[in-house]
């Protein structure tokens, strides 16, 4: 760095460069650990479709048969079946596959039960076999908690999302020093023979430079998903307490009051021909209004599979409501997950995945290298030691 | 890696930001269908890897010792 403050660049003065450079430096020293984590957690998830299925768990491509989204029983049965199974209580949300039968119920004590009193259990639509109940357990489960919150619930969440700001900033300012840094060198260059401080610095810039697009890519759809929750609760407060304003006022639905969720969802599909239902949500819950089923289709391509057009229908009287396309905050969340996850290109694709995320180590690692040497010269140049 | 004169920004960020571009371009491709499109993905999201493996090798032949292979006496 002190090779660069020497030489500034002609649109940097050397105030602005020690600023940018103050800026890369503490939004770097902040996220640093917590990135590492992310990249060290995130890299097995990336597989954790092919790692369930080497430990023997059951998968999607085992189950043969016509996609739950499209046909099989009728969903009431299958609702049926998951109260009895919980042992009473009320349903809260059915899970469709667009590939396999697979269909999951979950069933909570109330309709706006939290996420950890909620059990989730799995069916085949078309034999309506008990696939039994999926459990969060296992390494990989820990892994996930890790990378979404660190076990520390929303307010874990959130900062990790501040993290990944961090990140992005870090990425900017990185950019901008990268300018001064490579006046004078070619682009890709790495001097091997240098000095080690060299090398690491020709190591951080490059691996940095390349990995631009895709780190700042996964680092802001993290920072979307981290928040996720607010965005979902902003859009059932506002957009979709304006789709059933009519009932507005109305006191929770009762649920021994539930009418058919086949006939809501016959309903829903007259009005939405070609769309294919993903999940529905029931009444009370995060994701619909005290009186409604929320039935969430998606487009027929693969580019509209992630965007959600939620039908409303009335709970007790199966009539359809209103049936908007979520607003654009909200689509870009779901376009946010699959940018993240890397799980929408095949395996081609998630091996890339991996070896940029093992890049963006490298990166991260360097950064701190490069820091940790700094610190330890200037410490030796303040107490008078040599160099 | 000699020293080269001072060059311009465009100059300096030219690949860089074409490797961005060419790369978040591979992403949002693969987004929008599967079979060859996602084969055009991973070609572009690639494109990093391949100039970051490229430099490496680049720069290991450039500081060998003795880069002829020859066993030197």
């Amino acid at each position: 760095m002190a090779q660069a403050a020497s030489q500034p660049h002609p649109h940097l003065s050397a105030r602005t460069l020690r600023a940018w450079m103050a800026v890369h430096k503490w939004t770097g020293l902040v996220s640093t650990l917590f990135l590492l984590m992310l990249c060290l957690t995130g890299l097995p998830l990336i597989f954790h479709d092919e790692i369930e299925a080497l430990s023997g768990e059951l998968t999607e491509a085992a189950i043969p048969g016509p996609a739950s989204a499209r046909e099989g029983l009728p969903l009431d049965g299958i609702v049926r079946q998951a109260v009895a199974l919980n042992g009473g209580g009320v349903p809260l949300f059915i899970g469709f596959s667009q590939e396999s039968p697979l269909i999951t119920v979950t069933v909570g004590p109330a309709p706006d039960a939290p996420a950890g009193a909620m059990r989730l259990y799995s069916f085949n639509r078309q034999t309506g076999a008990d696939l039994g109940e999926v459990v969060d357990e296992g390494v990989m489960h820990v892994l996930l908690q890790l990378h979404v919150d660190m076990f520390l619930g929303p307010w874990g969440m959130y900062f990790l999302g501040l993290m990944g700001l961090a990140f992005a900033a870090a990425i900017v300012s990185g950019v901008v020093l990268y300018l001064p840094f490579m006046r004078h060198l070619a682009f890709g260059t790495l001097r091997l023979e240098a000095s080690p401080r060299v090398r690491w610095l020709d190591w951080h810039n490059l691996a940095g430079i390349v990995t631009l697009g895709w780190a700042l890519v996964v680092g802001l759809t993290g920072v979307i998903n981290a928040f996720g929750d607010p965005l979902t609760d902003h859009w059932r407060e506002g957009e979709l307490a304006r789709m059933v304003a009519a009932r507005a006022g109305d006191p929770p639905l009762d649920p021994a009051r539930y009418g058919s969720i086949d006939a809501a969802m016959a309903a829903a599909q007259a009005a939405a021909p070609g769309l294919s239902p993903q999940f529905i949500g029931f009444p009370g819950g995060a994701w619909s209004s005290p009186r409604h089923h929320a039935i969430f289709f998606q487009g027929g391509t693969p580019l509209t599979s992630h965007i959600l057009t939620p039908a409303l229908v009335d709970a007790e009287t199966g009539e359809l409501t209103d049936m908007r396309r979520m607003p654009a905050l909200n689509q870009a969340l779901m376009l946010s997950k699959p940018l993240h996850f890397g799980d929408y290109g095949g395996i081609g694709l998630k091996i890339l995945w991996a070896l940029l995320d093992i890049a963006t180590i490298w990166v991260l690692a360097s950064g701190l290298v490069l820091w940790w040497q700094r610190r330890n010269r200037l410490g030796f140049a303040a107490q008078g030691a040599p160099a | 890696m000699s020293r080269l004169p001072a060059q311009p920004t465009r100059a300096i960020l030219g690949w860089p930001l074409a490797l961005a571009f060419l790369s978040v371009a591979g992403l949002i491709v693969g987004l929008t269908g599967d079979g060859v499109r996602n084969f055009a993905a991973c070609l572009l999201a690639g494109l990093p890897l391949a100039v970051l493996v490229r430099s490496w090798l680049r720069a290991k032949r450039a500081s060998a010792p003795n880069p002829g292979g020859t066993p030197r006496s």
